[in-house]
């Protein structure tokens, strides 16, 4: 997949789940959609617009394992970039479908509003003000493998013959 | 080849391996598979299409009951109906109800994991059944996938050793050491790692009662937090565990990243302040602060052993007339044991609210939820924003300290009525 270019939204360390998606909103998706982030950033679930990448400090997702990545995706972010991630965060993500990349520094090197091109498959991270790239930590193979099928669901519907609990064509 | 801790030895056994190293892919076999709420889970089923079942129904469990003791609306009523559905439908054999308790203190309970068993689940506290020497860890969008094949992948997590020495003073718990060893580590500072705990502090305890630092190392950024099955863990086994089980030990000579020794003996009562599970403060810093609900359960604080610590507190004296306090038991047969012992008067003549067993007020799914401006004390897990609604403020503590700020109004020193 090829490099793409966005805009940075910029949050700190700790961002926790309950602040992406919240609590008892994971059967009510429309009021969870209009108060993503808000506690962190009220202007973010107006203004976030598809192509857009997150960047952020340590510990992103941390706290419940609520798909939290998923209502990010629909948002139309295109990645998170983090100094470090949750690990459920981290795994479910990748999973739905929506890359996560483990950035020690890049906030340091990336402001609010800034255009980024993030290239997933090489992990790097270009700020196109400063002209500097980053270098993300090695994503986990496992991972790399069902994000190119799409995420989990089209990861397993191309392996079907490898699951003795699903009929066979 | 040098030493192994629990951790390495466990996702070695369970992926075929005769040893494993930090930072190496494992795919393992697992023993059980916990869910709370599975509904869009099932709904993956649907979208992949052709699902018979799931890999083994006697090792998938779900708690339906675990958020809500009955649904508080009808979104909620009709999600669960479709859980019960679909665990008929793919052959799941385990579900807890209405009603039954908290899925954590249930797995263990019921034996659905022992010593050495490989356990996965929706929520992110499954790191609770380490508490049996069980290695266990979250995931939640993957668990559509461990339900189809019976297996997951780990990335092999370097390890942290925690040992505890030392009795605590009367009136300092179980919760007020964990929160300190949180305190000490930090929200991330067991990010990627497992933690193994260990000392004679640790074996002392009870089940339920290591059962909080298991869980609690998920508000660490922990993959697991684990114990080493003793004599009391491997005798409450004999009774209950679904399948007979080799335990696993760690090597003597094991690598870990970190070693933290710590001696309780000294320790004075802890809080978590607002809005971070790791906030450790003393009591004595923030003592003043005027609650107005006090909530004893939840995952860290709905075990016997909290409710007879809350129960010492409040025989004989009345909760404050500008707080509600809600008492909640972690399962059925926690219920029926306070019963037994009298507890449930005491907490009934003190003017507490007792619910039947869920996760409580910990997050606001079902019952019990604050007004704005509104500040709680509970013995829970996680006072995160965006978990009691806006403008909330939530105090974690000891079943003594949250029982102690029900009777006086504001947050105090339990030992004074003790």
């Amino acid at each position: 997949m090829a490099a793409t270019h966005g805009i940075a939204w910029t949050f700190g360390d700790h961002i926790n789940t309950e602040a992406i998606l919240g609590s008892g909103k994971e059967e009510n998706w429309g009021s969870a959609m209009d108060g993503v982030l808000a506690y962190y950033d009220p202007e973010f679930a107006r203004k976030v617009k598809t192509g857009d990448f997150i960047v952020a400090g340590r510990n992103f997702g941390t706290s419940s394992g609520r798909p939290a990545g998923e209502i990010l995706r629909q948002k139309g972010v295109k990645a998170v970039i983090c100094e470090s991630s949750s690990m459920i965060f981290y795994r479910n993500t990748w999973n739905i479908g929506l890359p996560v990349l483990q950035c020690p520094g890049i906030l340091g090197k990336v402001k609010k509003g800034d255009e980024i091109e993030v290239d997933i498959e090489a992990g790097t991270v270009k700020n196109m003000k400063t002209g500097e790239v980053m270098q993300a930590e090695e994503t986990p193979w496992i991972l790399l493998e069902i994000y190119r099928q799409g995420g989990m669901l089209g990861w397993i519907k191309g392996r079907r013959t490898e699951y003795k609990t699903l009929e066979q064509a | 080849m040098s030493g192994q801790t629990l951790t390495e030895k466990i996702l070695a056994r369970a992926s075929g391996k005769k040893e494993v190293s930090p930072g190496e892919i494992v795919i393992a076999g697992v023993d059980a598979l916990f869910m709370h709420s599975p509904s869009y889970k099932f709904r993956h089923f649907e979208k992949i299409g052709g699902v018979k079942s799931v890999w083994d129904g006697d090792k998938v469990i779900v708690a339906a009951g675990h958020h809500m003791f009955l649904p508080s609306n009808q979104d909620y009523a009709d999600a669960v109906t479709f859980v019960r559905k679909g665990c008929k439908q793919y052959g799941i054999k385990h579900l807890y109800d209405m009603g039954t308790g908290i899925g954590h203190y249930l797995m263990v309970e019921k034996g659905h994991v022992w010593p050495g068993a490989i356990a996965v689940g929706s929520d992110s506290h499954t790191t609770a059944y380490g508490c049996i020497g069980c290695l266990a860890s979250p995931m939640n969008f993957e668990t559509t996938e461990v339900m189809l094949s019976g297996k997951a992948w780990f990335k092999v997590p370097p390890t942290i050793m925690v040992k505890l020495e030392g009795i605590t003073k009367r009136g300092v718990s179980a919760r007020d050491v964990a929160q300190h060893v949180l305190g000490i580590i930090g929200p991330d500072g067991a990010l990627w790692h497992a933690v193994e705990y260990a000392g004679s502090y640790i074996n002392r305890l009870s089940i339920q009662q290591r059962m909080i630092f298991s869980l609690l190392t998920t508000e660490m950024g922990g993959m697991c937090g684990m114990m080493e099955s003793d004599d009391l863990v491997l005798r409450f086994m004999e009774r209950r565990s679904r399948q007979a089980f080799e335990p696993v030990y760690r090597d003597s000579d094991a690598q870990y990243a970190r070693i933290l020794e710590i001696d309780v003996s000294a320790l004075e009562p802890q809080v978590a302040i607002p809005p971070q599970p790791s906030d450790t403060k003393l009591l004595a810093e923030v003592e003043g602060v005027q609650v107005q609900q006090a909530y004893v359960g939840g995952c860290t604080g709905g075990g016997i052993d909290d409710m007879r610590m809350a129960a010492e507190i409040m025989r004989g004296r009345k909760v404050d007339g500008e707080v509600r306090m809600i008492v909640v038991p972690g399962t059925r047969e926690i219920f029926d044991q306070m019963q037994s012992e009298g507890l449930v008067d005491i907490f009934a003549n003190a003017g507490a609210l007792i619910t039947p067993p869920y996760c409580g007020p910990c997050q606001m799914v079902c019952v019990g939820h604050l007004g704005g401006g509104e500040v709680m004390i509970g013995t829970h897990p996680r006072n995160l924003p965006g978990r009691a609604g806006k403008d909330t403020a939530i105090y974690l503590a000891s079943p003594y300290s949250t029982a102690a700020a029900a009777v006086a109004g504001e947050i105090t020193d339990p030992r004074k009525y003790l």
